[in-house]
């Protein structure tokens, strides 16, 4: 096999739908917004400021989350994210599906943990536990999973990753809020962590509810995401709305985010 | 970016591009999201490209980033692999090899997604073993045990359909 072969195989290709242009416009307003928002501190509070008037001058804020936060680990017992070694990438796992699991079995009980398919032929994992896993470039803490309760089911998946940009290496800095979904909101919860919780609709009834915390420090972010549908590719939304509701999802964001924030 | 080095981006860019868009194509055989994942590479290497061009081998990197991408993707709810009821007008009409790509696509489909990242970095970019597990970010016996693994299940196939191999 090769190039050539590979080549005669695939045939001709259909014109690009690569916009270079816009793929650069794009990329230089992202950080753009990512250079205001790291340098502007006093512009985003001034901006948190007029965004909090607002709110209570307008519509009634949506709670914050109120999170009991369990005792965190003990300094001795090292660092919590561990990326340098195997081992120490394996006990993070660990430590984060314990942690997860706690947490919604804390802030949404009743739920359940299920086997979610992803793509066909794939071996099928046992419920009870989300599946969970480690990438590379740069360590990433991945898991998803299905999830039950209330008498329906949708997905769940989580990523824990370096929020900045350095270096070379793919990252997850937290969502903006550009107005392009119909709920975002930026906040600041009471553990004096960033968390960005938004909504999305992208159709076919699909509904996206996503929470983004940043550790403290700034190094790490965590994602989750709660959605309606079940299963890999194109699957179909099998409720009107996920399984955690947005309040639920922001609380165990915001646990384990605290949990793992050295 | 300075002028000068963002027209060196461009060609850069310019030159690779349909090499980009046919190894995507190989990994998700769907042309429309072979197009999102070159543009993922395409604002990733934006992004960097003063560390990018300034290290010995930029085309190594952004092989890195389309395969992770890739791999990446598939797990992702925010994606835009999903499906039409009405399918759009591609404007543009393929030529007559339905039957080997559709084999092509059969056979790959059948191989996991590191397997088929595999495939793409060491027999579409020919990339050594070695090359293949930095890029990947795993061992070079994994790359050894999954390139074996999917030319065997490719031989396999294609024996059965009676393709050439």
């Amino acid at each position: 096999m090769n190039q050539e072969m590979l080549d005669r195989m695939i045939g001709a290709a259909p014109p690009s739908t690569v916009d270079v242009d816009e793929v650069i416009g794009r990329t230089r307003r992202r950080q753009r917004f990512r250079r205001a928002a790291t340098g502007g501190v006093a512009a985003a509070v001034a901006a948190f400021a007029v965004l909090v008037a607002v709110n209570l001058a307008g519509r009634p804020p949506r709670p914050v989350p109120v999170v009991q936060v369990p005792a965190a680990p003990s300094a001795s017992s090292g660092p919590l994210i561990e990326v340098d070694t195997p081992a120490g990438r394996a006990r993070t796992l660990a430590r984060l599906g314990t942690v997860l699991e706690a947490a919604v079995e804390s802030h949404a009980p009743g739920t359940r943990w299920i086997y979610m398919p992803d793509v066909p032929g794939e071996k099928r994992l046992p419920d009870g536990h989300p599946a969970m896993w480690v990438t590379e470039d740069p360590v990433s803490f991945q898991a998803r999973s299905g999830i039950t309760g209330g008498g329906r089911k949708g997905g769940f998946y989580l990523s824990l990753r370096a929020a900045g940009c350095a270096a070379m290496t793919s990252c997850s800095p937290l969502y903006e809020c550009d107005g392009t979904v119909p709920v975002c909101e930026s906040t600041r919860i009471s553990s004096g962590l960033t968390l960005v919780h938004y909504v999305d609709k992208p159709g076919k009834s699909r509904v996206f509810y996503g929470t983004d915390v940043e550790l403290r420090g700034g190094k790490y972010a965590l994602r989750m995401l709660a959605v309606n549908y079940f299963g890999g590719d194109g699957a179909p939304a099998v409720a009107p709305v996920p399984v955690l509701t947005r309040d639920q999802l922001d609380a165990v964001a915001a646990e384990v985010a605290e949990r793992f924030s050295d | 970016m300075e002028r000068s080095e963002e027209d060196e981006f461009r060609a850069f860019v310019g030159v690779r591009m349909e090499r980009w868009r046919r190894a995507a194509y190989l990994m998700c055989h769907d042309w429309h999201m072979a197009d999102d994942l070159v543009g993922t590479v395409v604002a990733k290497l934006y992004e960097r490209w003063r560390r990018v061009a300034a290290t010995d081998n930029p085309d190594a990197y952004a092989q890195r980033v389309l395969t992770t991408a890739w791999i990446d993707e598939r797990r992702r709810p925010w994606r835009r692999e999903q499906p039409a009821d009405v399918l759009p007008d591609p404007a543009w009409t393929p030529p007559d090899r339905t039957g080997d790509r559709e084999e092509l696509v059969r056979m790959l489909a059948r191989l996991g997604r590191r397997q088929r990242a595999v495939v793409v970095l060491r027999f579409y970019f020919d990339r050594s073993v070695e090359e293949t597990a930095e890029l990947l970010g795993i061992s070079a016996g994994t790359v050894k045990s999954q390139s074996a693994r999917a030319l065997e299940m490719l031989r396999t196939l294609a024996c059965a359909s009676g393709s050439p191999q």
